[in-house]
């Protein structure tokens, strides 16, 4: 069985500290990794044991042995993968806001300006990355810290970029929701009327008869 | 990465510092100046010595002189002088304060910096109405965007107009023959737009106040004696000073430093209340422009506008007018001033376009996209924090029902304008 990391109620309510969530799903993250590695493993070698039988299986005119397996691949890809993947972005969500307040965005700024924000420090960034490329490559010339450096670069953009998107998005909802309410109450205003208008006909109709 | 997109990712970076006021403008720009030359030398865009050569001195001297004469005339009691003088003259019930306060707002903010203006405007009208138990904000709104229109009167209005003016070659008669008319109609239109809609005059009634001593707000008379005379003697000076030799510059400095010897005013002090910030700024602005000019991609952006404008010289111009009125009402209208000046040069050597027209689009366009929002422009700013002292909240509210809309309209008129001007000069 894939290990519960948090009950339902925990996740997505209250945000809990970044090395909180470290400590709740690492453990859990990793069994279901292993466990989904064992299972593939499995899958793999079992898979050229059986093969004589699939000769078997097909002469009989049956489903190949092996595409069962490979469904069977699939569906614990499918169920270890949600568990690990649920927990994962959780982890992101809390590594992303953790770096971001390193860099002075806080969580109480308008979602806009923290978009802006973010944009401004992957510019930032960029620009970093495009001012120490050339003083590495001359003065030190060691592949592997460029390598470090363009890894770090690329995983800070990543942050900033995701956060951005995840704020545009927050603003959008926010919009679209404005928007559906101020439809739903110009709809319920005209059934109100129509309602209004259908009663007094009937109290009308009552008056004559 | 291209050189190009690096400078552009640079610039763009430095007008978000700016647009979010994540640091104050002077410091962004010197953080600019800073990786534009670290960049430039980096990827062999720029060397060491032509950097300063990015620095126009000349504008400096200029700016700096002229903040000194505002300063000392400030000290004088100069402007508060005439203002009391034009209270008295108009009167001031309601419905003729419609009149004089706009009158009041162009006639300082086309000798004083924009902010200036609208601080001593700001604060008589606050006074004012207070007496004559009147609403001030909606006085206040008018204000501000009269204040910006304002700006494009004289080369001396505001530091957009001297960079075009000094970087054109523009004197002093050339704002007064093409740009104060249209600043004239620009007011006229604002002021009969706005006067019903804004100020509700008619719902008004007529309460007179009484007359005020202008001498109250000159503390020695020697000192305003001198210092009306010196001014004076430097706009008459700053109109004929192409016909003597000298340049701009040397004018206002030359005032300054007699303002300074013959009133007898503190130099310690008038320097500690210049705008240094806008001083430091130029030098850091300067530098990031010149090198992102280097780089080429303010050729790249010019090729970009006049293949828009598909080589018509009439479109390019018009473009120029309403692409500085958008970024000025984003962005401060200086840094889109200094970064319009190069693409307008670029095109004007490739095309062969006349220069005077896309000059005066890029002035009338700025100083009216400062009416685009509140924050558009330092004024609006200013007019704000007077306002939230005295209790009133609603500044911000009020002026977007409002900016907007004079923006569109006062556009449409520049453009005409801008066209038959076109014409004339084409």
């Amino acid at each position: 069985m894939a290990e519960e990391p948090a009950t339902r109620k925990q996740v997505g309510s209250k945000k809990e500290s970044l090395s909180r969530e470290l400590r709740k799903r690492l453990p859990g993250t990793v069994g279901n990794l292993i466990k989904l590695a064992l299972a593939l493993l499995l899958i793999r070698f079992v898979v050229p044991a059986i093969k004589p039988l699939d000769l078997i299986l097909r002469e009989l005119g049956l489903i190949s042995l092996r595409q069962i397996l490979d469904v069977v691949a699939f569906l614990v890809i499918i169920y270890y993968g949600y568990f690990i993947l649920r927990d994962v972005k959780v982890l992101a969500e809390r590594f992303v806001d953790f770096v971001i307040l390193r860099f002075g965005i806080k969580e109480e700024q308008a979602p806009l300006r923290r978009a802006a924000l973010d944009v401004v420090w992957l510019i930032g960034i960029i620009l970093a990355y495009a001012a120490i490329v050339p003083v590495v490559e001359r003065l030190l010339g060691i592949p592997w810290i460029l390598m470090a450096v363009t890894l770090t670069i690329v995983v800070l953009a990543l942050v900033f970029l995701y956060d951005c998107v995840r704020m545009l998005r927050l603003v959008f909802d926010v919009r679209i929701r404005r928007f559906i309410e101020v439809l739903a109450d110009t709809v319920e205003r005209a059934e109100r009327k129509v309602e209004e208008e259908r009663r007094r006909e009937a109290a009308d109709l009552e008056g004559e008869e | 990465m291209s050189v190009e997109a690096i400078f552009a990712l640079l610039f763009t970076f430095i007008v978000l510092l700016i647009f979010l006021e994540l640091f104050h403008r002077a410091v962004a720009a010197l953080i600019g100046a800073f990786l534009a030359t670290y960049f430039g030398l980096v990827y062999h865009v720029i060397t060491y010595e032509e950097i300063f050569t990015f620095i126009d001195f000349k504008l400096l001297i200029f700016v700096i002189g002229v903040y000194i004469i505002v300063e000392v005339l400030d000290r004088a009691g100069v402007f508060h002088f005439i203002a009391l003088i034009l209270i008295n003259l108009v009167g001031a019930s309601p419905r003729r304060l419609t009149i004089l306060f706009p009158l009041m707002t162009i006639l300082f903010s086309a000798f004083l910096s924009n902010i200036a203006a609208m601080v001593i405007v700001a604060t008589l009208t606050v006074a004012i109405t207070k007496r004559v138990k009147v609403d001030p904000l909606p006085y206040l709104i008018l204000e501000s965007i009269i204040a910006n229109i304002g700006g494009m009167a004289l080369i001396i209005s505001s530091i957009p107009n001297m960079l075009v003016g000094l970087k054109a070659g523009f004197t002093f008669l050339d704002f007064l023959v093409f740009s104060f008319p249209l600043m004239t109609i620009l007011t006229v239109i604002t002021v009969l737009a706005f006067r019903r809609t804004l100020l509700k005059v008619d719902a008004v009634e007529e309460r007179g106040i009484e007359k005020f001593d202008p001498w109250s707000a000159v503390k020695d008379r020697r000192v305003f004696t001198r210092s009306l005379f010196i001014f004076v003697l430097t706009l008459v000076l700053l109109v004929f000073c192409d016909r003597i030799g000298v340049g701009m510059e040397a004018v206002a400095s030359g005032g300054a430093v007699a303002l300074l010897a013959l009133t007898g005013i503190d130099l310690e002090d008038v320097l500690r209340h210049i705008d240094w910030g806008t001083i430091f700024f130029f030098g850091g602005f300067f530098i990031l422009v010149g090198s992102v000019e280097r780089s080429g991609l303010l050729s790249l952006l010019a090729h970009k506008l006049l293949a828009f404008s598909q080589g018509n010289p009439a479109l390019f111009t018009l473009l120029i007018l309403w692409f500085s009125a958008f970024l000025s009402g984003v962005v401060d209208n200086i840094p889109v001033t200094l970064t319009l000046i190069p693409i307008i040069q670029t095109a004007i050597v490739e095309t062969g376009f006349k220069a005077a027209p896309l000059w005066w689009s890029l002035i009338f366009g700025v100083a009216v996209g400062g009416n685009l929002t509140p924050l558009s422009s330092p004024t609006g700013i200013a007019a704000m924090g007077i306002l939230d002292k005295e209790g009133y909240t609603d500044y911000f509210h009020q002026f977007l029902k409002v900016g907007f809309l004079a923006s569109m309209l006062l556009l449409a008129v520049a453009t005409i304008y801008t066209y038959l001007l076109f014409l004339i000069l084409g």
